[in-house]
C-alpha cells in the first residue's frame, strides 16, 4: 500500500476509539486496512475511503452499543498493547514501564474507559463538589477578595462619624465637616462627599425616574477614574449658581443617545431644568456598589453652612505614606475648628456630649459591608460537601483497589517498582480530579447563574463577581488537591504489598481486607459526622427563617399592597405646601381606581431603607441637665396611612385631614416608644412632646393615638421607636434647620391596597390616575410591600437555601457512601451468609447482622458530628435569630434524621443479604 | 450448553462461514463468504460484534498469527468453531428442522 492509499486517518481515530488497546483492535484495524487497500485497487481509491468510513462507523457504532452493555472487545488477558514486533525483543518488564507520564495517562484513559460506570459516578460526585466550591468561591472571590476596580483601591478610605453617647454607631458626614478637612487635612490626597438620589429626567416624551449619585468634584479624582468621554466636574460647579451639568453612564449613554460621540454640550432636562452633558462614564464603571444613571454635582452655598445634616457619604484617598490610625487622629482634631468656622449647628459642648468623633475605614470595608460572615460560612459548607464527595470516591477507589490488586500483583511480578504503581495509581486519580473540575466548571456556570439571581439585592458588587483567571485557579487547585488525595489513599494502602503478598493476593483470598476496612468505615464515620454538621447548621436556619416569618412587621398581607415614590418638583408646584396639596389629589384619585380599598402617604414606607432620626424630648420626663433626648424614627404620613399598612391602632385615633389642614400640633406613636415612659398605650395619648435643644414656644405635640410596633430597620431588628407626624404640620424645628414656618415633603412613598395588585393591571391603572392629575410626574421605586419585606428576609432567606443544597448534597452523598460500604459488606461476606443460613439462620438473623454493623457507624458518625457541630455552630451565630447556636431541639431532630436516612441505606443491603439463596452464595465463595 | 440457548440467525451464518473456511477463516474472508455466497450485506462493526459475542458465548475461538502479508506487521486473528459451537449449530439445525417438518407444502408450493 502507498501510502497515498492508506485508510482516512480520521476514520481509524474513529475505529480505534472504543476499542481498547490489545490484540484485538490491532487485528481490526490490520483487516479493515488489508479490504481498504483491495478496494483501492478494485473500485479507486475514492470509493475505498467511502467504504472505510462507512465500516468505521459501524464499528464504533457497535463498538459503542457493546460498551454501553457493559462488553468491550478485548479480554482481561489481552493486555499486550499494540501489536509491535519490534516491542518483543526489549527487554522484560517494558510493558509497564511508565517512564513517560503520556503512557501512564494513556493506560490512566483506558482504566476509566474500562470501566465507565465508576468513572462516571466519581467524576459526577467530584464535579458537584468542585462546581458548588467554585461558585461560593467566585462570590467570595468578587466580593472580599478582588481589590475595588479603582486605580490603588487600598489607598481609597470612607469618611463617618460615631456618636457614642446618643448611642448611635454611626453618623454620616457634614457638608461644614467635609469643607473643613478639604482646606486643612494632609492626610488626604483627594476628599469627596457624595448622596444618592433618583432624579426626573425627560428626554423625549415621557419622563423617567433615573438613579443618580451627587458628587463634589474630589469624589471622582478620588476614584482616579478616567472619564469615556469629557471630563469630571470641576470645583466651580460644587458652587451654587454655577451653569448645571451632570455626567452621563456609559449605558443610558448607549441607551438613550445611541452612542452619539458629539453627546457633549448637548442638554438633557433634569427636574424640569436644562443641564448641560460634561462628559460620559466609562464602560462598567459602578458607583461603589451602585449602577447610577447620571452624575450630578453637589453644590453648596458655604456662607449657609452649619456643623449640622450629617447626611452625606464622603471618600477620600490617603496621601502616600499616612495610615488609616493617623488620619482619624487628624480628623478629630480639626472638629473643633469645623465648630468655630461654621457656628450655629454642633456646639464643642454637645460634642463632647455625643462623644461625637470621625472615623475613617478602608473603603473596601465599607462597600462590601457585614456579608462576610454568611460567605465564609457558606464557603465552610461547601469545603465540608467537598470533603464528602472526596471520601465516597475513595471508599469507590478503596473497593476498586481491592479488586486491581491482581492487576497490580502481576505487573509487580513481571518488574514494574512500586513507585512505578503508584504513580499509575496518582495519574488516574489525578486525571479523575482534573476531569471532576472540568465538568465542575460547567456546573459552576449554570450555579453561578442561579446563585446571582438569587443574590440579586443583598450581596455587593455582584457584577464582579465571574469566573475570572483567579477563581479557574482556585478551580484547579482543589481538582489537583482531590486528585492527590484520591491517589494516596489506595498508594497507601497497596505500600505494603510484596510481590508475596500480592502473587497471594491473585488467588483472591486475603488477609489485608481488614485494614481496608477499617479505612472505608473511617471514611464513612466521617460523612455521616460531616453531614449532620451542615445538617445541624442548616436546622438552626430553618429555624431562624420560620422565627423571623413570625415576626409581626407592622404590617399585614403585604402582598396587597403596591409602593412607590413621588417627587413634586418645584415647577409643577411652588411651595412645599402646594406640593403637599397636589399629593393629596393624586391619593384620591388613586383611591376611585376599582378595587383599591387604602390609600396612604408616607415619607417612607416601613423598612424600605429610608430613614430619619432625630431627638424628642417629653414634656413629662424632661433629659436630664438639659442633655440630648433620646434619637426616634421619624416619619411624615397622611391619613389612611395605618388602615392601609393594617397597622393597628392601639389607643386613640389616626392622623385625619383636618389635622393636615388646620395644621393641628399632633403625633402618633408607636406602641413600644409609649411603653418607654407610660404602663399602657392609652395613657400615652394627651400627652406632650418637642423636638429641639430647648422647649420653643408652639412646639409642643400632643400625642393623638398609638399604633402596634413597626420593624423599620427590617425584620431581624427590634422594632423602631418612631414618632408620626402629619405631612404637612407646623414645622417641629422651629429657628432650627429649616427657617419655614410649616413643614410640607415633595418626596412621599404612596401605599396602595389593592387585592389586584398581582395582576400587575393596577400599576397602570395608578398611572393615569396620577397622569390625570398632573401629566408631568413620573413614579419612582415601584415595588410591593411583599418584595420589601423579602429584602429584609434575602439575606437569611440565601444563606438557608445554599445552606439547605449543601447539607441535602452532603445527606445524599453520606447515604450513598454508606450504602456501599454496607453493600460491599455484603458482598464481600456472600459466603460466610450462605454458611450461617445454611446453619440455621434466618433471615432476621442475617438481617440484624448487616444493620448491626451499620448501625455501629452511623451511632458513631452521629456522635463525632454532634461533637463537631457543638463547635461549629457558633460560627452561624451572626446569622441566627431567635434560635440558639446550641439549640438542643434542632440538635436532637437532625440527628434523629441523620439516624433514619442512614438505617434507610443500611436496610436495603441487609434486606438483600437476607434474601441471599445459601446454595447459590456458597458456590459463588468457592 | 442448556443455558446458552439457540443462536441468531446471524451467528448461524457466522459460525458456518468459519466453518466453511477451515483455516483461512480471518474477518476479511468471513465477511466475503457472507457478501459473496450468502449474498448478503455485512457491515464490519456487526460482524466484529458478533464475532466477540460468538467468543464471549465460548462458540468460537482465535488466535494470533503474526503475518508477514501485512506491510506493517498487524496480527491476524484466526477464528476457528469450538466443540460448544459446532453443539450449538447442530441444535440449531435440528430444530429448524424439525420446523420445517411437515411445511413443504406450504412453504415450497407457489407464493400466493
Amino acid at each position: 500500500m502507498k501510502t497515498g492509499e492508506a485508510p482516512p486517518p480520521l476514520a481509524e481515530v474513529l475505529v480505534r476509539s472504543l476499542i481498547p488497546r490489545g490484540h484485538v483492535r490491532s487485528s481490526i484495524l490490520g483487516d479493515l486496512r488489508e479490504e481498504f487497500g483491495e478496494r483501492a485497487e478494485r473500485e479507486g481509491l475514492s470509493a475505498a475511503r467511502r467504504w472505510y468510513w462507512r465500516q468505521a462507523v459501524t464499528v464504533f457504532g457497535n463498538a459503542l452499543r457493546d460498551r454501553l452493555a457493559g462488553r468491550s472487545w478485548s479480554r482481561p488477558n489481552d493486555f499486550g498493547g499494540e501489536y509491535d514486533p519490534r516491542h518483543h525483543t526489549a527487554g522484560g518488564g517494558k510493558g509497564f514501564d511508565g517512564g513517560q507520564p503520556l503512557a501512564d495517562l494513556r493506560f490512566a484513559l483506558r482504566q476509566l474507559v474500562r470501566r465507565p460506570g465508576l468513572a462516571a459516578i466519581t467524576v459526577f460526585t467530584l464535579a458537584l463538589g468542585i462546581g458548588a466550591n467554585t461558585v461560593v468561591f467566585s462570590v467570595v472571590n468578587g466580593v472580599l477578595l478582588k481589590p475595588l476596580p479603582y486605580g490603588e483601591p487600598d489607598r481609597l478610605v470612607s469618611l463617618w462619624n460615631t456618636a457614642s453617647g446618643l448611642g448611635m454607631s454611626r453618623v454620616d458626614q457634614a457638608a461644614a465637616l467635609h469643607f473643613t478637612y478639604l482646606e486643612e487635612a494632609s492626610s488626604f490626597r483627594e476628599l469627596g462627599l457624595w448622596t444618592r438620589n433618583s432624579v426626573t429626567m425627560s428626554q423625549g416624551e415621557e419622563p423617567t425616574r433615573v438613579e443618580a449619585v451627587w458628587v463634589t468634584d474630589g469624589t471622582l479624582r478620588a476614584l482616579d477614574v478616567q472619564p469615556h468621554l469629557g471630563r469630571w466636574f470641576s470645583p466651580e460647579e460644587d458652587s451654587p449658581g454655577s451653569p448645571r451639568t451632570v455626567i452621563l453612564s456609559h449605558g443610558i449613554w448607549q441607551a438613550q443617545f445611541a452612542g452619539d460621540p458629539h453627546v457633549l454640550g448637548q442638554t438633557v432636562t433634569i427636574e424640569g431644568g436644562q443641564v448641560e452633558i460634561v462628559g460620559v462614564m466609562p464602560p462598567g464603571f459602578g458607583f461603589l456598589d451602585s449602577d447610577p444613571a447620571l452624575l450630578l454635582p453637589l453644590q453648596f452655598d458655604l456662607s449657609r453652612l452649619t456643623v449640622d445634616g450629617f447626611s452625606f457619604r464622603s471618600l477620600g484617598r490617603l496621601a502616600p505614606g499616612v495610615t488609616v490610625e493617623a488620619a482619624t487622629a487628624e480628623l478629630d482634631r480639626l472638629v473643633p475648628a469645623a465648630i468655630e468656622r461654621f457656628p450655629g449647628g454642633m456646639t464643642l459642648e454637645t460634642r463632647e456630649r455625643a462623644e461625637f468623633s470621625p472615623r475613617v475605614i478602608p473603603l473596601a470595608e465599607e462597600v462590601v459591608g457585614d456579608v462576610g460572615p454568611v460567605l465564609w460560612v457558606l464557603m465552610g459548607a461547601m469545603a465540608i460537601t467537598l470533603l464528602i464527595a472526596c471520601a465516597n470516591v475513595a471508599n469507590l477507589f478503596l473497593v476498586r483497589t481491592e479488586d486491581r490488586k491482581r492487576e497490580v500483583a502481576i505487573r509487580t511480578a513481571i518488574g514494574a517498582s512500586k513507585g512505578q504503581v503508584a504513580r499509575q495509581f496518582l495519574t488516574e486519580s489525578m486525571l479523575l480530579g482534573l476531569i471532576g473540575g472540568v465538568v465542575g466548571l460547567g456546573l459552576a456556570m449554570g450555579g453561578l447563574h442561579v446563585l446571582k439571581s438569587l443574590a440579586v439585592d443583598h450581596l455587593p458588587r455582584l457584577p464582579e463577581v465571574t469566573l475570572d483567571p483567579f477563581v479557574l485557579l482556585f478551580t484547579l487547585g482543589i481538582s489537583i488537591l482531590v486528585g492527590l488525595l484520591l491517589g494516596l489513599l489506595p498508594v497507601l494502602t497497596l505500600r505494603k504489598l510484596s510481590p508475596m503478598a500480592s502473587t497471594r493476593a491473585v488467588g483472591g483470598g486475603s488477609g489485608r481486607h481488614k485494614e481496608h476496612h477499617r479505612l472505608s468505615n473511617t471514611l464513612v464515620v466521617g460523612q455521616m459526622a460531616l453531614a449532620l454538621v451542615l445538617l445541624t447548621g442548616s436546622g438552626l436556619m430553618v429555624r431562624s427563617f420560620a422565627a423571623l416569618t413570625r415576626v409581626n412587621p407592622g404590617f399585614q398581607a403585604p402582598e396587597e399592597v403596591l409602593t412607590f415614590r413621588l417627587n413634586i418638583p418645584s415647577v409643577q408646584a411652588r411651595s412645599d405646601v402646594d406640593a403637599a396639596r397636589l399629593l393629596g389629589d393624586i391619593a384620591s384619585a388613586i383611591g376611585e381606581i376599582p378595587g383599591v380599598t387604602g390609600v396612604g402617604l408616607s415619607s417612607s414606607i416601613t423598612m424600605d431603607g429610608l430613614s430619619a432620626n432625630s431627638g424628642l424630648n417629653i414634656e413629662d420626663f424632661p433629659s436630664p441637665d438639659g442633655g440630648s433626648p433620646p434619637s426616634r424614627r421619624f416619619k411624615f404620613i397622611g391619613p389612611g396611612y395605618f388602615a392601609t399598612m393594617r397597622n393597628e391602632i392601639l389607643a386613640g385615633r389616626d392622623i385625619s385631614w383636618d389635622d393636615i389642614h388646620n395644621l393641628n400640633p399632633v403625633v402618633v406613636v408607636t406602641e413600644n416608644l409609649a411603653r418607654t415612659y407610660w404602663r399602657t398605650p392609652s395613657e400615652a395619648l394627651g400627652k406632650r412632646v418637642f423636638v429641639g435643644r430647648t422647649l420653643a414656644p408652639g412646639s409642643l405635640r400632643e400625642i393623638v393615638g398609638v399604633v402596634g410596633n413597626i420593624h423599620d430597620d427590617g425584620m431581624r431588628q427590634a422594632p423602631t421607636p418612631t414618632v408620626f407626624w402629619p405631612m404637612v404640620t407646623p414645622n417641629p424645628w422651629p429657628g432650627d434647620r429649616v427657617e419655614e414656618p410649616v413643614r410640607a415633603s415633595r418626596s412621599m412613598a404612596f401605599a396602595v391596597r389593592s387585592p389586584e395588585v398581582a395582576s400587575g393591571n393596577l400599576l397602570h391603572e395608578v398611572r393615569q390616575a396620577i397622569w390625570s392629575v398632573n401629566p408631568n410626574l413620573a413614579l419612582s421605586s415601584v415595588q410591593t410591600l411583599e418584595e420589601i419585606q423579602g429584602r429584609s428576609l434575602a439575606r437569611t432567606s440565601f444563606t438557608l437555601v445554599l445552606l439547605l443544597v449543601a447539607a441535602g448534597m452532603a445527606m445524599i452523598l453520606g447515604a450513598v457512601g454508606l450504602y456501599g460500604v454496607i453493600s460491599h459488606l455484603v458482598s464481600r461476606r456472600t459466603g460466610e451468609i450462605g454458611v450461617r443460613m445454611s446453619l440455621g439462620a434466618d433471615a432476621g438473623n442475617v438481617r440484624w447482622m448487616v444493620l448491626r454493623h451499620g448501625l455501629w457507624l452511623i451511632l458513631t458518625g452521629v456522635t463525632a458530628g454532634v461533637v463537631a457541630a457543638l463547635g461549629l455552630t457558633r460560627f452561624l451565630d451572626v446569622l441566627l435569630f431567635g434560635v440558639e447556636p446550641l439549640d438542643p431541639s434542632t440538635f436532637g431532630a437532625v440527628a434523629i434524621f441523620v439516624v433514619f436516612v442512614a438505617l434507610l441505606a443500611t436496610y436495603l443491603p441487609a434486606h438483600r443479604a437476607s434474601q441471599i439463596d445459601p446454595v447459590d452464595a456458597i458456590r459463588f465463595e468457592r | 450448553m442448556s443455558r446458552l440457548g439457540f443462536i441468531g440467525e446471524f451467528e448461524q451464518v457466522v459460525l458456518l462461514a468459519i466453518l466453511r473456511l477451515g483455516d483461512e477463516a480471518y474477518a476479511p474472508s468471513i465477511a466475503c463468504v457472507l457478501e459473496g455466497d450468502a449474498g448478503r450485506p455485512v457491515s464490519r462493526g456487526s460482524l466484529y460484534s458478533t464475532l466477540d459475542r460468538l467468543e464471549r458465548k465460548g462458540l468460537l475461538q482465535w488466535r494470533i498469527e503474526a503475518t508477514s502479508a501485512r506491510k506493517r506487521g498487524d496480527p491476524k486473528r484466526r477464528f476457528s468453531v469450538t466443540e460448544p459451537g459446532i453443539v450449538a449449530l447442530r441444535a440449531s439445525r435440528r430444530m429448524l428442522l424439525s420446523l420445517w417438518d411437515g411445511l413443504e407444502a406450504v412453504l415450497e408450493g407457489p407464493t400466493p
